[in-house]
């Protein structure tokens, strides 16, 4: 991660802090629904809990601060992947050897596994892969 | 919210179709060069970028753990390369945080049929579809493929620009995603 890249992250883990450290509103979910627009002024400020019969059930934020805690969380699993690969270095010298193979023979043999994959899941008498299109257009 | 983080417009978001080869690809680790990295790793530092999108469908997460099965069953490849099983989980857990493409059986069926009429349709592989179903229904831009039979299908389908590795290394780089 470079220096600037660092930076940016900071500043969107701050920015999504400011506004979560902001003191939160309270409304009952029959409040909110019936002041919808002030709700939504006050959630760009602050987050706003909905209670049902007291309880929190529910939060609003504003959009901006959603995609900020979401762009936060591909920070960290980003990093958490570099930290995974950067492991199986050690895997590597614990177990040493391996065949050396071009770059065109590991994509070849990639390629091979993800067909034969495929094959076996599709064979007949075997389940299917789920089937996840809709019916209707968008 | 302050000004740090500002959401581009969605004409600025460059939507990508990654297919389960170069996917996998970035979570081998060479057993004859442990020091090298597979450049398509550089994917993976987009994933935070609200500039680029790597979109998806749940047959293509399904596709993807096949493939990741199918390279563990590979003997002839695991004693070249280790695979990463626990970032290529993180890889999921990161797409899934956006919500997937809802490919329509309209789009698939269109896909198939054109697949059936490629020049090489014998060579094809039915299980491509999805990618290019789930590129045409999530807008992308782009869908990128290893696999010389994806390609087969031409430039371009239904708006979506096919390339392969290096066509997608160099749109990113025209579109200042990656140096």
């Amino acid at each position: 991660m470079s220096v600037s890249d660092a930076q940016s992250t900071q500043s969107v883990l701050l920015a999504v802090a400011d506004y979560l450290g902001k003191p939160q509103r309270f409304l009952t979910v029959a409040d909110a629904r019936a002041e919808l627009k002030r709700t939504l002024e006050l959630a760009s400020q602050s987050s706003v809990v909905l209670t049902t019969n007291g309880a929190p059930s529910a939060a609003i934020v504003s959009f901006e601060t959603l995609e900020a805690m979401r762009n936060a969380l591909m920070q960290m699993l980003v990093r958490e992947m570099e930290q995974s690969f950067h492991l199986t270095l050690a895997q590597v010298a614990s177990e040493p050897g391996g065949e050396p193979t071009s770059e065109a023979e590991l994509e070849s043999l990639v390629r091979e596994s993800v067909r034969k994959s495929r094959r076996k899941t599709n064979k007949p008498g075997k389940p299917g892969k789920p089937k996840s299109a809709r019916t209707s257009r968008r | 919210m302050p000004d740090q983080f500002s959401t581009p417009a969605s004409d600025e978001i460059v939507r990508v179709v990654v297919d389960a080869q170069i996917a996998l690809s970035m979570f081998l680790r060479r057993r004859d060069q442990p020091g090298a990295v597979s450049p398509k790793r550089a994917l993976l530092g987009l994933l935070p970028s609200p500039r680029f999108r790597w979109l998806w469908a749940p047959d293509i997460i399904a596709d993807y753990e096949r493939g990741a099965a199918g390279i563990e069953n590979n003997q002839k490849l695991m004693r070249r390369v280790i695979f990463d099983r626990a970032g290529f989980t993180l890889l999921l857990g990161a797409l899934q945080a956006y919500p997937p493409v809802e490919v329509t059986a309209t789009t698939l069926r269109a896909v198939r049929r054109r697949i059936a009429q490629a020049a090489r349709a014998r060579d094809l592989d039915p299980d491509d579809a999805i990618y290019v179903a789930c590129a045409v229904d999530g807008d992308a831009h782009l869908l990128t493929s290893q696999d010389s039979d994806l390609l087969h299908l031409g430039d371009e389908y239904e708006g979506v620009k096919i390339v392969d590795w290096t066509g997608l290394r160099d749109e990113l780089r025209s579109r200042g995603l990656v140096s």
